[in-house]
């Protein structure tokens, strides 16, 4: 439905292995803008591992990842030093001696090999990736708003210098971090707006934890959220409410979302594209009526893969 | 949204699962005077603390002798200054650094250099100050950066490593040994410039002790500041989890460096202090005790609270001061330690309880001491308590003459004890107390008395064991909930 | 402090071969030394994640109780006992009496901690540290006290057998480098325990629960493992350690003295994270890594640098390969 949108995270055969174990083999991924994907495989398949490559906690071996057209992986300083050298050696207009320089220095860097490794975490966040974890890694001892002050540090400029002396930037910097995280936790509704913010995040239901990471990954102004397992541990009517969150979070806040999910339902009500993993091999895309009836899905699922081999 | 259980429309209300009622239970302040003395410390406006903290402080010149305002109150507002650095490092951001002592003493070197006669420079305070703080700033960037990829356990061996480096560097860099005279060797650098700020000298204690509230004032203001700054709150967030700090745009080495290079500037800046106070510097100013009592000032009072730096440091300091084996009252020693003794026996609840353990120990030791008179013959209780104290002469064992190894089987046998003690339960323990309080009395006066200087570093170990067991938040800090 | 240690090697400059290949030998011994204390830290680390301050106090509460051992049998030169079973004794006394300790350490200090932030235990290590040293203080006077191992064993101011030359290289240079029966001892019982502990660690089952434990605790406890236990045995083998190197230590530079413990155990330190933490070859080859770098550093540099030395060496670690030499990449799990 959303096929003709501009596509927002590229990923192009990216690899990733630890020792001999491949988690992610060969992934060719498109999200597009405003859409919903949802990520589903059995255990093991390469999921989790798949957003830490993204928010770059681990070091892709191969591939690419481009959010809105711009690589999250940075070429290491002896090459950006080359890139550098040699976008000023092409701008400026070189003169006798000096032309077959250009020359030199592409012909130099052309052979070095090339080593890219990722942004890190925060520049990567700062990018516009956020996300949430599976097993929940709030600030347990900081209070809710806190946590969702916290991480607009990425979004705001006042340094020690400034905040020891409590100038008037500082403060308005400070009103602004405020009101953007109750902005941010009143889209939550009565269910986060119900606490007082200033209670520590460990007095927090296990649900409301959830949303709450969901508020904090929010504030960082991101163009997509990565959810691991949003619906985990949670109720029927919970999972209710969190597909309808989803939902809201794409149409109302304009996010994009890749989401990982085990409960089928909250698939079914969410995903514009279904994505499935086994063994980090994309094994299936679609819709998600074309990826649940997919032989190939079933028998991860299922494992009749097993029982054929006997 | 329409369907949420328990939410009736247009009401923002709390409650709305049970954790929340909950954890206002958790919270629920003691009882009793203890509970008001908690209501009262939390209701009362941080500025107002300061305001009476001072009002005390600014009076101390005025009733206190010259040389007691010098080891009292400007030693410890020197303890304090260096408290509040260590607790950006430790308590703000969380980073073990046992270095701490070497960046104080980088300073207090520094400043003996730029302001004595030691290379001839006679800088003032206003320009050297400044560039020693630029300096040791470095140096912490330096040494944090080597560390950098381990920030962890391994800075902490990285740290005490390096604060061994600098002592050894300081007691060796002199002209016989290593040709090059930067430190003055062991015996340090004398002859250091008073503080002169534009011209204005700082002669007096009382001048210094003045100089420095000013400074820890400014200081305690902007390091409040910054603690409640986005730079306060993703410290806090690096503290509490690393991975997820990174993962939502906090550059968490940048942050540790930071906090890293703070912490070192203003231990150069109470190095650059302590060298005008004391007028000369050396090596043994900056050793692991020194190390050790900055910790027990910081985690006494509480990780992160920046006035459970100045409890700390009080206390610290005070009793660090009266237990110094060059202080020869006796008697205030004891007070301090009887003190702190029934201080424990009220700690125990409820308080008839505490009542009898201390009638207990008195009875015991009458008993005791019956005993030992009676059997082991009277050159083992005819001692005298070091000057004063007489009114302990016929309760505590005292032998009148050295009984070989005796005092070493003392001690030892109170570890023993006290080790029992924590090993058994109930009313066993309750039953061993009142022996265990009388050996303790009896362990005081024949060994710890005697050695007081040993004392005190002994009771501060003891302190950041027992500590970090029974209350590793420290007295005023928040504590904090590990789950999940 | 570094004469306690670094005063193994004297100060030589210009000695050619015969002196490297002394300062070699000292170097070994040291380092042996110094992988006996490393193992114990890398054993405790393995386990608990936990940098325990205190270890380098136990090796030295190990020294006195060798020292206890020998002045109660009547000092080196009055003996009432036979030299080998009084050694053999005296290690007996320093490995149960620092094991007993490194248990009592861990019951009372670390275990109320398990679940504790992580600066918690560290800064308890660092109280125990400060506990023992003083309490040593206390105990000893402050003064220094000397096995007087020279003496150990012989009759009427004749050299004891101790110190006699098993063999001599480069016997004819000016620098002859003597390999004596002390050199030898420590170094084939430091040898026998590392490899009684690696037999330990991989085969028996001891060894098995301890590495489970040291994988996930959590997961070996509810696989019925009483990790409590093993986390104890660990602590009373790694004390042992120590203690037998006290002992060592006594028996070749004849001091023992209550700082003894902080710089020892500050390289020791070092030595299990050049060999890379938690790994048990590592320790051993970092710490005979570290005494060879230290005895050189004495050497040709000067006793009184080489504490610097082996700190920018591990700087330099720390900086190339964090993880050791012989240490492996942990995947983060998030």
């Amino acid at each position: 439905m959303t096929a003709e949108k501009r596509p927002l995270l590229e990923l192009e055969g990216l690899r990733k292995a630890f020792g001999g174990l491949v988690v992610i083999d060969d992934l060719d991924l498109v999200v597009h803008e405003r859409e919903i994907v949802s990520v589903i495989g059995p255990n093991g398949a390469g999921k989790t591992s798949l957003f830490n490559v993204i928010s770059g906690l681990y070091a892709p071996d191969s591939g690419e990842i481009k959010l809105d057209g711009e690589s999250l992986l940075v070429i290491d300083v002896v090459h950006a030093f080359g890139d550098r050298l040699l976008k000023r050696l092409e701008t400026r207009r070189l003169r006798g001696v000096l032309r077959p320089l250009r020359w030199v220095v592409r012909l130099v860097f052309r052979f070095l090999p090339a080593r890219h490794r990722p942004l890190a975490p925060h520049e990567v966040a700062n990018r516009g990736v956020a996300r949430t974890f599976q097993t929940l890694r709030l600030f347990l001892n900081m209070s809710v708003i806190d946590n969702v002050m916290a991480s607009q540090y990425g979004k705001t400029k006042v340094g020690i210098a400034r905040a020891m002396l409590r100038t008037p930037a500082m403060r308005r910097e400070e009103r602004a971090i405020r009101a953007r995280a109750e902005e941010k936790l009143a889209f939550f509704g009565q269910r986060l707006l119900g606490y007082r913010f200033d209670m520590p995040a460990y007095s927090l239901s296990y649900a409301n934890r959830r949303r709450l990471e969901i508020a904090r990954a929010m504030a960082t102004e991101p163009r997509i959220l990565l959810l691991d397992e949003p619906a985990a541990g949670m109720n029927p009517v919970e999972t209710h409410e969190i597909t309808e969150l989803i939902g809201k979070l794409r149409d109302e806040a304009g996010y994009t979302i890749l989401v990982i999910e085990h409960d089928m339902h909250v698939v079914e009500g969410i995903s514009d594209r279904v994505v499935a993993l086994d063994h980090g091999v994309k094994i299936a895309e679609g819709t998600f009526g074309e990826v649940a009836t997919n032989p190939r899905v079933v028998e991860a699922y299922l494992g009749t893969k097993a029982a054929a081999t006997k | 949204m329409n369907d949420s259980p328990n939410t009736p429309d247009g009401e923002a209300r709390i409650g709305v699962d049970s954790w929340v009622a909950e954890a206002e239970e958790r919270q629920a302040r003691g009882r009793g005077l203890k509970g008001y003395l908690r209501i009262g410390w939390e209701r009362t406006p941080d500025p107002v603390k300061l305001i009476v903290f001072l009002g005390f402080a600014a009076s101390l010149p005025f009733w206190l002798s010259e040389g007691d305002l010098y080891s009292f109150a400007l030693l410890t507002m020197l303890y304090l200054v260096l408290g509040l650095g260590l607790n950006v490092v430790v308590g703000f951001a969380g980073l073990l650094d046992l270095g701490y002592v070497a960046f104080y003493g980088i300073g207090a070197y520094a400043y003996a250099e730029l302001s004595s006669d030691h290379y001839g420079l006679h800088w003032p305070a206003e320009v050297s100050i400044p560039l020693v703080m630029i300096g040791t700033a470095f140096a912490g960037l330096v040494l944090g950066f080597s560390s950098r990829r381990l920030l962890g356990d391994y800075l902490a061996i990285v740290t005490l490593f390096f604060g061994q480096a600098f002592l050894v560097f300081a007691n060796t860099s002199d002209p016989v040994i290593a040709g090059v005279d930067v430190t003055g060797g062991s015996n340090g650098i004398a002859n250091i410039d008073k503080l002169t700020f534009f011209g204005y000298h700082l002669n007096s204690s009382k001048q210094e002790f003045f100089f420095t509230l000013i400074v820890f004032v400014v200081l305690l203001t902007a390091l409040h500041f910054v603690n409640q700054s986005r730079t306060g709150r993703a410290w806090r967030a690096l503290r509490e989890d690393p991975l997820a700090a990174a993962a939502l745009t906090i550059p968490v080495n940048r942050l540790k460096l930071t906090a890293f290079a703070l912490g070192a500037s203003i231990a150069g800046l109470a190095g650059c202090m302590l060298a005008a106070i004391q007028g000369s510097v050396v090596a043994t100013n900056f050793t692991t005790t020194v190390l050790i009592i900055i910790y027990a000032v910081v985690i006494l009072g509480g990780l992160g609270s920046l006035a459970g730096t100045i409890l700390g440091a009080i206390v610290i300091n005070v009793s660090y001061y009266y237990l110094a084996p060059q202080n020869d009252h006796p008697d205030i020693k004891r007070w301090l330690f009887y003190g702190t003794v029934l201080l424990f026996a009220a700690l125990i609840k409820p308080f008839w309880k505490g009542i009898a353990v201390l009638a207990g120990t008195i009875a015991f030791g009458l008993l005791a001491h019956a005993v030992v008179a009676e059997w082991a013959g009277r050159s083992w209780t005819s001692g005298h308590p070091i000057s004063g104290g007489k009114w302990l002469a016929d309760w505590v064992v005292i032998p009148r003459v050295s009984h070989g190894n005796f005092n070493n089987y003392l001690y030892i046998g109170l570890v023993l004890a006290i080790i029992l003690c924590l090993s058994v339960r109930g009313w066993w323990r309750l039953a061993l107390l009142p022996p265990i309080l009388y050996l303790v009395a009896v362990v005081w006066e024949n060994v710890l008395l005697l050695n007081s200087g040993i004392t005190a570093l002994l009771l501060f170990g003891a302190m950041l064991v027992a500590l970090m067991t029974v209350r590793p938040q420290g007295l005023l800090g928040t504590s904090r909930v590990e789950i999940v | 402090m570094h004469v306690v240690l670094g005063g193994v090697v004297d100060t030589v400059r210009t000695l050619g071969w015969s002196g490297a290949a002394g300062l070699l030998k000292n170097g070994l011994v040291l380092g042996s030394l110094y992988a006996l204390i490393a193992l114990g830290y890398t054993m405790v680390y393995g386990i608990l994640k936990l940098l325990n301050f205190a270890h380098g106090d136990v090796y030295m509460v190990g020294a006195f109780l060798g020292y206890g051992v020998l002045t109660a049998f009547g000092g080196p030169l009055n003996l009432t006992l036979g030299m080998v079973p009084l050694i053999l004794l005296m290690f007996a006394a320093a490995m149960g009496g620092s094991g007993v300790l490194g248990v009592a350490v861990e019951r009372f200090a670390y275990r109320p901690l398990r679940n504790a932030p992580r600066i918690a235990p560290l800064i308890s290590a660092l109280g125990v540290a400060i506990f023992l040293e003083n309490s040593a203080q206390l105990l000893t006077n402050g003064f220094q006290y000397n096995y007087d191992s020279f003496d150990l064993g012989g009759t009427n101011g004749q050299p004891g057998p101790l110190i006699k030359p098993v063999f001599t290289l480069f016997a004819n240079s000016p620098l002859p480098v003597s390999v004596s029966v002390i050199d030898v001892l420590i170094l084939s019982t430091a040898v026998a325990l590392m490899v009684g502990l690696i037999v330990l660690v991989n085969w028996s089952r001891f060894g098995k629960a301890m590495r489970a434990t040291a994988y996930d605790r959590e997961a070996a406890s509810m696989m019925g493992i009483d990790t409590d236990r093993v986390i104890s045995k660990t602590f009373f083998i790694a004390s042992a350690l120590a203690g037998a190197a006290g002992v060592m230590v006594g028996l070749k530079l004849g001091t023992t003295f209550f700082l003894m413990g902080f710089v020892a155990g500050l390289k020791a330190f070092t030595a299990a994270v050049v060999g890379g933490i938690g790994s048990i070859p590592g320790a051993v080859v970092g710490g005979l890594l570290i005494g060879v770098v230290e005895s050189f550093a004495a050497g040709y540099v000067g006793g009184q640098w080489s504490d610097i030395v082996v700190f920018g060496l591990l700087v330099l670690f720390m900086l190339v390969r964090p993880t050791g030499l012989l240490g492996s990449h942990a995947i983060q799990k998030v």
